[in-house]
């Protein structure tokens, strides 16, 4: 292991800061085939939930200028599926495993984690900040007082490492984020996607079956490197910062900006071998500037 | 095995106003590529994120070609493209046909640009293959299904070419015998072809689209409503993954 690279997250070893963001990178199977898992600091996987979900209808993508939205609503095939089929195969790495977990009501997010609270996975990501499901997701996410009782709720079910994710349409991040981390939150995962919406001129009608979505990718970078560096000024525990994250200089970005690690999403559409690369950019930019660890740059920019 | 990969491009032409057909040569891709299957392409302007899928034409030694239209974006950088330049790709992607048993009879149906996908399929089948193309106006590639000694039939909006109506009608008017049915072009003409098939009792294969971002399965955005046999509801499975070929039988047309 390089111990340049090494980052701890909520008690966590991770081999690197770079870990997948929720819901780009499935559960890792199909980018298997491409890189080597073995390179990454974390996986975390698609979002969770008790029940298999459905999903929305299609169309479900649309692309932007330098971004894109998607309107999937949480389509995954339930906690005993991700169990049986997708943690044995995970564990066949040396990788950490992040799990997203999603719920319609509190009662679904404990199930959840209550379920897995037993089984071998590194953390849990308590996604309250989905913008594509009608109950749940968002609801949860952008009042203090509901994101803490969330927390609170699932933290009563669950020992392992909790990382609370957060929405960005809200007034002040800073607040939402102390209030996860009253709630018993040990790290904080941010950005999710903003909501957004993309009309067809010559059809006259929105793209997305759903009609608006969450817009991620590069457009989206300075509004969650500016979250992120709130949220670090604010709270104490560690942040997985996320949001547009391209290239080795922008995870840089993020981590001077406080964060713990970073994570990597629709840039695995646009060239599924960004984590590897962005991982060896930061070591590369370590070994050039002599720097014997992360710490020595995280949260550097005042 | 799926690879991500630069290609350089060779014999880029205009088959027809908006339809262009191009070489790519990707030794990776062309040598486990099946027909059927497609690749993602993508755009050389940073600024469109997202690779543009497009289907495998015909599969060469040591390149594939493509045939595709214009319609936003992506395509016309792509037609912008000059012999020589290199063009990113990941592929082959998908599943593609399943090819007729010895001494079965096969009906390949195509609509538009679902047409050069079922032609390598064409080439391949080693028995008997009829072939029905539908068009809006002028055909295309027609040809090429001759080429390889098949019977084509066209059919086209404006009469231009022979028939004048919908490829399903010029199906339904020569009444082809057939133990398997090919299918690639818009939903509609898909769920036609279907529902024909459904009733002369013959396994469709038919070829979907959808919008996607991976391309390999992970992200989940390009949906299609599936009812398996035996299944008491239809589920969301995956084009890029799962397809793009299904049996029309289980593909849930309506909603
Ligand atoms: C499996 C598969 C095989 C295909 N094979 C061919 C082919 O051989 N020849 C051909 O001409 N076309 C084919 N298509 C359609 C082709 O992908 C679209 O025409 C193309 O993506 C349009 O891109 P654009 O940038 O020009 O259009 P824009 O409208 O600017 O694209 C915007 C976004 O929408 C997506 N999009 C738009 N139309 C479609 C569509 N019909 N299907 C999927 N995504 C779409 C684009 O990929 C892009 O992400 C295929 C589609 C699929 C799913
Ligand atoms: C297709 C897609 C699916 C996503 N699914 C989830 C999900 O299941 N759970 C979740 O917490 N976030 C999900 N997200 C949000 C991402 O994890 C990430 O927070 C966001 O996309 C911003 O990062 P990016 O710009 O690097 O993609 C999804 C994003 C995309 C593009
Ligand atoms: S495009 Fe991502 S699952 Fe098909």
């Amino acid at each position: 292991m390089d111990d340049r690279m090494e980052t701890v997250v909520a008690g966590v070893a991770l081999k690197n800061p770079v870990i997948t963001a929720s819901g780009t990178f499935g559960s890792g199977r199909e980018y298997g085939e491409l890189i080597d898992l073995n390179c990454l600091g974390a996986v975390t996987v698609k979002g969770v939930s008790c029940e298999p979900w459905k999903g929305n209808p299609i169309p479900r993508i649309a692309e932007t200028q330098s971004g894109m939205l998607n309107s999937i609503g949480l389509q995954n095939p339930g906690v005993e599926h991700f169990i049986e089929h997708d943690l044995p195969f995970l564990r066949q790495h040396d990788t950490k495993i992040i799990v997203n977990i999603c719920g319609h009501t509190l009662a679904q997010y404990c199930a959840v984690a209550e379920r897995l609270a037993d089984c071998d996975v590194d953390m849990l990501e308590l996604n309250i900040s989905c913008p594509n499901v009608e109950e749940g997701g968002l609801a949860f996410g952008t009042a203090p007082r509901m994101v803490e009782r969330v927390v609170q709720a699932v933290r009563h079910y669950t020992g392992q490492p909790l990382t609370v994710k957060l929405s960005p349409e809200v007034t002040d991040i800073t607040e939402i984020a102390r209030a996860a981390v009253s709630g018993g939150a040990d790290a904080l995962s941010l950005i999710n996607t903003l909501r957004g919406m993309k009309i067809d001129i010559h059809r006259r009608r929105a793209v997305l079956a759903s009609k608006t979505g969450g817009y991620s990718g590069p457009g989206i970078m300075p509004v969650a490197l500016r979250m992120v560096y709130e949220v670090c000024k604010t709270v104490d525990v560690p942040v997985i910062g996320m949001g547009g994250i391209a290239t080795f200089e922008d995870a840089l970005e993020f981590i001077m900006a406080g964060a713990a690690a970073v994570a990597v999403g629709t840039a695995n559409f646009h060239n599924p071998y960004a984590t590897v690369e962005i991982i060896e950019g930061i070591r590369g930019y370590l070994e050039e500037n002599d720097i014997a660890s992360l710490d020595k740059i995280r949260g550097i920019v005042d | 095995m799926n690879t991500y990969c630069k290609a350089a491009i060779r014999n880029q032409k205009e088959l027809m106003t908006g339809i262009w057909k191009m070489e790519l040569e990707a030794p990776e891709i062309a040598h486990s590529a099946r027909p059927g299957q497609f690749i993602q392409m993508y755009p050389p302007d940073e600024r469109n994120l997202l690779a543009r899928p497009i289907s495998l034409a015909a599969i060469h030694g040591e390149s594939v070609e493509v045939v595709y239209r214009v319609v936003g974006k992506g395509t016309e950088q792509f037609s912008r493209l000059r012999d020589n330049d290199m063009v990113q790709l990941m592929g082959p992607l998908g599943n593609g046909f399943t090819l007729p048993e010895a001494g079965e009879r096969s009906v390949i149906i195509g609509g538009g640009l679902g047409i050069p996908p079922l032609l390598e399929l064409s080439k391949r089948i080693p028995g008997e293959a009829e072939v029905f193309l539908g068009y809006a106006d002028a055909p295309f590639m027609d040809g090429d299904f001759r080429g390889h000694g098949r019977k084509v039939h066209v059919a086209s909006q404006t009469g231009n070419g022979g028939f004048r109506g919908t490829v399903l009608e010029l199906v339904e008017a020569i009444a082809p015998f057939a133990d398997r049915v090919y299918a690639c072009g818009p939903r509609q003409m898909l769920q036609a072809v279907a529902e024909w098939a459904e009733r002369q009792g013959i396994p469709a294969q038919v070829s979907m689209e959808e919008r996607m971002a991976c391309g390999i399965g992970a992200c989940l955005g390009c949906a299609v409503k599936i009812q398996k046999p035996g299944e008491k509801d239809w589920q969301y499975l995956r084009v890029c993954r799962d397809g793009p070929v299904f049996s029309g039988r289980e593909v849930v047309w309506n909603g």
